[in-house]
């Protein structure tokens, strides 16, 4: 069960490395940081601004009309069906909301409502804070035609900056949600907390989002046109500055997503660390289901989870990064492409 | 006129005197004279410009000029040695082209081979070397065996540079000759094998084990390197280090887990302190002077400077040629007949020993070994060095790591005046950050670096 919890995480957060990975051809070492990124920011807007409702009310609001400032003046051009993307990560929040307000009530502390606003929250401001990156290192380094390499070094220093900007901010030591803890409740005889069938939950009802999205709307047939062939979808008219822009949107707000429910899913306890652990199962997760593959992602993400967590039953729990690792390096000598047919980019 | 016979001699002397002087004049600045004068003369601009900030940094309100120079060697040291891991990168990345994440695993692993040899054998072993003279034989020989080999190359070099026309037969006796002079000299250090000596002789073998683990771990590294593309050999390096990394802390029997290896037996220090002439030579430079301090400055630069030497010899032979085309393209060098992974795993072992190295004298520098010391962080300083100053030019690690990890390290420590102001926690993540932006601002505006080699670039143009 844990190892589905973990899975779930991968893949929420695979997705997005995925597509970045097969589209901009970019390993970005900094996708753990932004994880740690949104649980900090979700931290923040919970517990230290979320004094009180009518105040997040304000924020929320606010925070919706500078996206949509920022939709005019930056990203221009944003079409309704772009929009419903911020909605359709936004949803499933709102059903997760409502599946922990029917469990475990809280007494003090952050309450449920208040987490999904703070969540919603991060999920904006993360979108924000990787356009910024995009717009200001990342497209001018692909105009400069910059080489993999490049792309991995600069990677490094934006997981640099990233981890440091959180840590002068929030510090080093351990940070909670400040949520009281609830007793597990059974199901079919295991413990599984509140926490892990939300994690489990939104991460079903988000990959149901993610393929409809990526399936029906003309973006995400863009970004996958994109990700299997970038010369040609240029070609054939997509504007590949406005759908790598997209792509950020959906990293971005995925890996916040990650952020808040992998605190959850680790009784509420946010540090420095939490997404930097993830990088090498995340990339694990992805090669194993083919670069630029977003289903793969999905498919390796709970795979490796279940391999890591099944694993960590023999070498203990010490070294599941082991397990990670020997996915890895499996995938790469016998099959880099992936096992789906994903392409060795 | 015709001038009498020694009065033309005078005169031609005189002659040759003057342009005798002439020349002594001019050889400081013919080094400066072009392409590698020019690199060379940034190099040396950037670190007297780093040190002499440093100086003034380091002198506001010193209570003695001994303080302060204590402190910038120290800083000299920390440069000397971080330029050393530098160095093994560069020889990786910037001539064979390897993305290597993992860098810090040579590092790690070299100190704590040595560490472990020293918890679990260390006083014991040192003690029978001393009763038994089987064993001090054995142990001699092998310091003799291990000086001859570490002198063997740079023999070769100078006997090439003296007598470049010699035959073949001389070169190969002169070299032979100097393999066994250092031996021998090695070996006289080492005599009397008394407590200390055979404690040094036990860390000595520690280092060998070290460096052989070093060396072990790259033939590793190597099974994916010569196989995969830089970005999944990136992920593979660093996810190995990590997993070493998790091994240090969580193997307390044998690593000492977070507490980690404390009172190692420190040949450097311990004989610069039992040594009156060398105590009394840095008495007479300053008394305030440390004596450990300068001795372990003076082995940093010497061994920053063996594998300088050896690592541009390297660049410019035909091996080097070698690995630059198949950095540049490993099909046609294929095609050409090289091969290409063998090239590759040599790079890696190479670089691997001047890391290894590296690792050994962070270890000694405090005679500690704790598993925070060897993390990512530092390889990823490393590679901000190794960017900033400049890829695929040996000289820029020096540089790299004077403005990366001594001038910014220093400065971000004055951060902590803004702890006044209710900032906590601002040094480690100020320096980080400032790292970060220093990484991608240089990457974006001038990804050659200081003195890196445009035409040599990896990425793009």
């Amino acid at each position: 069960m844990n190892g589905l919890v973990l899975g779930s995480i991968l893949a929420l957060a695979g997705i997005g490395l995925s597509l970045v990975y097969g589209i901009l051809k970019l390993a970005n070492f900094a996708h753990g940081d932004f994880v740690t990124l949104g649980a900090f920011l979700a931290f923040l807007f919970a517990v230290v601004l979320g004094g009180s409702l009518e105040a997040f009310g304000l924020t929320v609001g606010g925070g919706l009309i500078a996206l949509l400032v920022v939709d005019m003046f930056w990203l221009h051009r944003l079409v309704w069906g772009e929009r419903l993307l911020l909605v359709a990560l936004g949803a499933p929040l709102a059903v997760v909301a409502a599946v922990l307000s029917l469990s475990g009530r809280g007494g003090s502390g952050t309450t449920d409502l208040m987490l999904v606003e703070a969540a919603l929250l991060s999920v904006v401001a993360s979108i924000g804070v990787a356009l910024a990156f995009e717009r200001l290192v990342w497209r001018p380094i692909r105009r400069k035609k910059g080489t993999v390499l490049t792309l991995v070094i600069v990677s490094i220093g934006v997981s640099l900056v990233l981890r440091n900007a959180i840590q002068i901010a929030f510090g080093t030591g351990n940070r909670s949600f400040e949520r009281p803890t609830t007793v597990s409740p059974n199901v079919l005889g295991v413990q599984i907390s509140t926490a892990q069938q939300a994690a489990f939950v939104a991460t079903a009802l988000i990959i149901v989002g993610a393929h409809l999205f990526l399936a029906r709307t003309r973006t995400g047939k863009a970004m996958r046109a994109m990700a299997d062939n970038l010369e040609l979808a240029r070609i054939s008219g997509v504007d590949v500055d406005r759908e790598v822009t997209h792509v950020w949107v959906l990293a971005a707000g995925l890996t916040a997503v990650t952020g808040v429910f992998l605190t959850l899913v680790a009784n509420n306890v946010m540090n420095i660390n939490m997404g930097v652990g993830l990088i090498l199962p995340l990339f694990a997760a992805v090669i194993l289901g083919g670069i630029g593959s977003p289903y793969g992602a999905v498919a390796g993400g709970f795979l490796v989870g279940i391999a890591t967590k099944t694993a960590s039953l023999w070498i203990g729990s010490r070294y599941e990064v082991a397990a990670a690792l020997a996915v890895l390096i499996a995938m790469l000598l016998v099959r880099p492409q992936g096992l789906f047919g994903g392409r060795a980019a | 006129m015709k001038l009498p016979g020694p009065a033309l001699k005078a005169l031609a002397g005189g002659k040759a005197l003057a342009s005798l002087g002439i020349s002594l004049v001019r050889l400081p600045l013919k080094v400066f004279e072009g392409r590698e004068g020019r690199e060379w003369r940034t190099v040396v601009i950037t670190v007297v410009a780093v040190f002499a900030a440093m100086a003034a940094l380091g002198g506001y309100g010193a209570v003695s000029a001994g303080a302060v120079y204590n402190f910038l060697i120290g800083l000299a040291l920390t440069m000397c040695i971080f330029s050393l891991l530098g160095l093994g990168l560069q020889l990786q990345f910037g001539h064979a082209g390897i993305l290597n994440l993992g860098l810090i695993a040579f590092a790690g692993l070299a100190a704590y081979g040595m560490g472990i040899v020293w918890r679990h054998a260390g006083v014991g072993l040192a003690a029978s070397i001393q009763a038994n003279a089987g064993l001090q034989a054995a142990v001699l020989g092998c310091i003799a065996i291990t000086a001859a080999a570490f002198s063997t190359p740079i023999a070769g070099l100078l006997v090439q540079r003296l007598r470049p026309r010699a035959s073949t037969r001389f070169k190969r006796v002169a070299v032979v000759a100097a393999a066994v002079a250092a031996g021998a000299i090695a070996v006289l250090l080492f005599l009397p094998l008394d407590q200390n000596r055979s404690r040094d002789a036990v860390m000595l073998l520690g280092m060998l084990v070290g460096i052989g683990a070093a060396v072990g771990l790259a033939f590793l590294f190597a099974i994916p390197a010569i196989r995969l593309r830089e970005d999944y050999l990136a992920i593979v390096t660093l996810g190995a280090a990590e997993l070493l990394e998790s091994f240090y802390r969580n193997e307390i029997w044998l690593t000492g887990g977070t507490e980690g290896i404390l009172n190692l037996h420190n040949p450097i220090s311990e004989r610069a302190l039992s040594n009156g002439a060398w105590q009394g030579f840095v008495d007479a430079l300053d008394p305030n002077l440390k004596a450990v301090g300068l001795a372990q400055l003076l082995v940093a630069a010497l061994l920053l400077f063996y594998f300088y030497v050896l690592f541009e010899a390297l660049i410019r032979s035909p091996w080097g040629r070698v690995l630059r085309a198949i950095r540049e393209d490993d099909a046609v060098a294929g095609a050409l007949g090289k091969n290409v992974n063998r090239f590759r795993l040599q790079a890696l072992v190479l670089g691997s020993m001047a890391v290894a190295v590296a690792g050994i004298l962070i270890a000694l520098r405090t005679s500690t070994i704790f598993p925070g010391t060897y993390e990512r962080a530092l390889t990823f300083s490393t590679w901000v060095a190794l960017v900033v100053g400049g890829v695929s030019n040996n000289k820029g690690v020096v540089a790299g790591a004077a403005i990366v990890l001594v001038a910014l390290p220093e400065l971000a420590r004055n951060l902590r005046a803004l702890e006044s102001l209710g900032i906590q926690n601002i040094v480690g993540p100020g320096q980080g950050l400032a790292a970060g932006l220093m990484l991608i601002l240089v990457m974006m505006y001038r990804p050659h670096g200081l003195v890196g080699r445009k035409e040599e670039l990896l990425f793009g143009r």
